[in-house]
């Protein structure tokens, strides 16, 4: 894990949140306006309906007993009127009654006020000007406290879902630190483990899929390479144990100079099967690591398959066998690897054709249904030639044909020949000349003929 | 011929100077680098056997060096690493040649006679081309007509059979690998099969020497074949 990563949790905790308050901040703000509006509004209504009233009762009174009768009234009124002033002018401009300005009203900011006339009592004509003005304080006030409510709780849901998200999140994400101990138990020893989820998550089944498919490829190749590694320390043991062992019994006593030329001579063999040997499983580590052919200019196939048949014109004589190339085609390729593959195939067919049978070593293009194995994706544009040794002999059974290009893979103990210098890589050496130019191997065993070959991208 | 060998593997530089010795050179041996680049510049060689991996100095090192002395004497280079950029690495810088260990010495020595026959071309070129007929004891071959006869009997060969039979007999007394011959005779430039060279060897041995007392065709075993008389 890197410093410089972030929480998933945190992250999206902290989104959610500041989410969650800016839409329920919008909604608060919003209800608070709309609110305002509504009681502002109210007031507004209150107050005309308050002076119409008003109104009614001073013309009342002006009717009754004139200007001190309307006087009288609003001074016996003030103390009822709480929270609303009245001032009342005369049609002169002479003020003739204002109710007392107390210090509450006179701070306020929230004072509505309305004027309005009625007619004057005494002088026909001429009205009294009335001032009537509330204070809706109070109401202001319920409108701040509301308004502070609304804030507190967007802040209130903002950290409630960001706790509440980070701890659910972390809940949702506990899988992913089980498949981080299930993979850290994977360790050479035990490559056959696979990752599991008691409950899985429809997102991570991809991934675990992806994971254990990797892991299964990881496995065979693994067990591959280190049978691979027995084989070679199985296959270079016996040449060293005959090399040591002779050597120290041929020094034990005093030699002639003949039986030690002779035992040097047996060494020389020795090490020299062993040297072959190892170039053979460098040439085959080079191209596991991705060498790939250098292909000259093109060239007839049939051309270079008949120097590989000249080759092996003894031992196909000796073996009572006939050769017969078929077809051609006209390919760039490496010719010192293609002629080494083919040699490798012609001697395989040598060892276990039919003795007076043909062998039939055929050139050309590849069918196209049989590209059902795993082929290179380039490569399907490309078109791909067949080259396929052909020989009567015995049936390889279907399920160790994939095995015939394993590396030191021999067959069963009816292949088995006793030729020493075959050490089983001849059929692998194929195999990665095949990879090295873009295509792959072929195998086919049935009815007594045997088709061993490869196929190549023709460019 | 002098020739100078630089190696840092003991045991590998003492044989060569024993095998290259016995075979009529004179042999110079540096064991590192730095010494190698003295030697090779300062000193007048006609071959130069190059290990890549040395201490002080490696191989490409001392071959610019070489170079860029203005020296063209032939370097033929020795390394464990069989890498396609290497070898083109040693040739663009002027190695005349290149050999992977482990190398069979009798492959050595064919590419030592081969170098050091070019570095003296000219004579010998004129000497090969006027060459049709070859002999040896009562085995002659017509080298234009392709035909072989032993003590006045024609012998019946296959084309391949004849040119490993001309090859065996223009280099006689010298031990011809299997993988020599599979590369001179049938142009297969890889570790073959060497089972294959055998069977054709003996293919050869029963038409050539089985009908005859004197024997010509040599097996030496671990090594190759030699065509020779031999008393």
């Amino acid at each position: 894990m890197t410093n410089c990563s972030h929480s998933i949790a945190k992250r999206l905790s902290r989104r959610l949140a500041l989410f969650t308050a800016l839409v329920i901040g919008l909604l608060s703000a919003a209800s608070w306006f709309s609110m305002s509006m509504m009681i502002h509004n109210r007031n507004t209504e209150d107050l005309r309906g308050r002076c119409d009233l008003f109104a009614e009762v001073l013309e009342l009174e002006a009717r009754r007993g004139g200007e001190a009768a309307v006087i009288d009234r609003l001074r016996s009124d003030a103390l009822m009127r709480g929270a609303s002033r009245v001032e009342v002018r005369a049609a002169d401009g002479r003020m003739i009654h204002a109710d007392v300005m107390t210090p509450l009203f006179s701070k306020s900011t929230h004072v509505q006020q309305r004027d309005f006339t009625i007619p004057a009592p005494d002088m026909p004509g001429k009205e009294l000007q009335v001032r009537y003005a509330v204070d809706y304080a109070a109401d202001a006030a319920m409108g701040t406290r509301w308004a502070w409510t609304l804030a507190l709780v967007t802040i209130a849901a903002g950290v409630a879902v960001w706790l509440g998200t980070g701890w659910r999140v972390r809940q949702g994400l506990r899988p992913l630190h089980d498949l981080a101990a299930q993979t850290r138990a994977i360790s050479p020893q035990h490559l056959d483990q696979r990752l599991a989820l008691v409950d899985p998550a429809e997102e991570l089944l991809p991934w675990i899929d992806q994971f254990n498919a990797l892991m299964t490829r990881l496995e065979l190749s693994y067990a591959q390479l280190e049978g691979f590694n027995a084989d070679v320390a199985h296959e270079l043991r016996t040449p060293l144990a005959t090399l040591i062992g002779q050597t120290e019994v041929e020094l034990a006593r005093p030699r002639d100079a003949e039986s030690l030329r002779n035992t040097l001579a047996s060494n020389l063999e020795e090490m020299q099967r062993l040297s072959v040997m190892v170039n053979d499983m460098l040439f085959l580590s080079n191209a596991d690591r991705g060498a790939q052919a250098r292909r000259g200019e093109p060239v007839s196939l049939a051309a270079l398959a008949q120097q590989v048949v000249e080759f092996h014109e003894a031992p196909l004589e000796d073996a009572g066998l006939l050769l017969r190339v078929e077809g051609d085609a006209t390919v760039p390729v490496d010719e010192p690897l293609f002629k080494r593959a083919l040699s490798n195939l012609v001697s395989n067919a040598t060892r276990y054709a039919e003795r007076g049978s043909t062998v039939i070593l055929r050139i050309g293009a590849e069918p196209e249904n049989a590209a059902d194995g795993p082929v290179d994706p380039a490569s399907t544009a490309t078109r791909h030639i067949q080259v396929v040794v052909q020989n009567n002999g015995p049936v390889i059974a279907a399920q160790e044909l994939p095995k015939l290009f394993d590396r030191f893979f021999r067959g069963d103990s009816s292949r088995a020949c006793p030729d020493e210098q075959h050490h089983g890589l001849g059929l692998a050496i194929v195999a990665a000349i095949a990879r090295m130019h873009a295509g792959r191997t072929v195998a086919e065993s049935a009815a007594g003929v045997t088709r061993v070959g490869f196929t190549l991208a023709a460019g | 011929m002098r020739l100078l060998v630089v190696e840092d593997e003991a045991k590998l530089a003492q044989y060569l100077h024993k095998g290259l010795t016995e075979n009529g050179h004179v042999v110079d041996v540096a064991h590192d680098g730095i010494e190698g680049r003295r030697l090779a510049t300062g000193g007048d060689y006609d071959l130069i056997l190059l290990d890549l991996m040395l201490p002080g100095v490696d191989g490409f090192g001392v071959l610019s060096a070489l170079r860029g002395a203005g020296r063209g004497t032939p370097v033929l280079m020795l390394t464990a690493r069989d890498k396609v950029e290497d070898r083109v690495r040693g040739l663009e810088q002027g190695a005349d040649d290149y050999l992977v260990k482990p190398f069979a010495f009798s492959e050595l020595l064919a590419r030592v006679g081969a170098l050091l026959r070019r570095g003296a071309a000219g004579s010998a070129q004129t000497n090969a081309q006027t060459t049709t007929q070859l002999s040896l004891a009562d085995l002659e071959l017509d080298l234009v007509a392709r035909k072989a006869q032993r003590a006045h009997q024609r012998l019946d060969l296959t084309a391949k059979e004849f040119n490993l039979l001309a090859l065996l007999l223009r280099r006689r007394g010298q031990i011809l690998s299997r993988t020599v011959l599979a590369e001179q005779v049938w142009d297969m430039n890889f570790d073959s099969d060497t089972n294959i060279v055998e069977v054709a060897v003996r293919r050869l041995r029963a038409k050539l020497d089985e009908p005859f007392p004197a024997k010509l065709l040599h097996t030496v075993r671990g090594m190759g074949y030699v065509l020779e008389e031999r008393a």
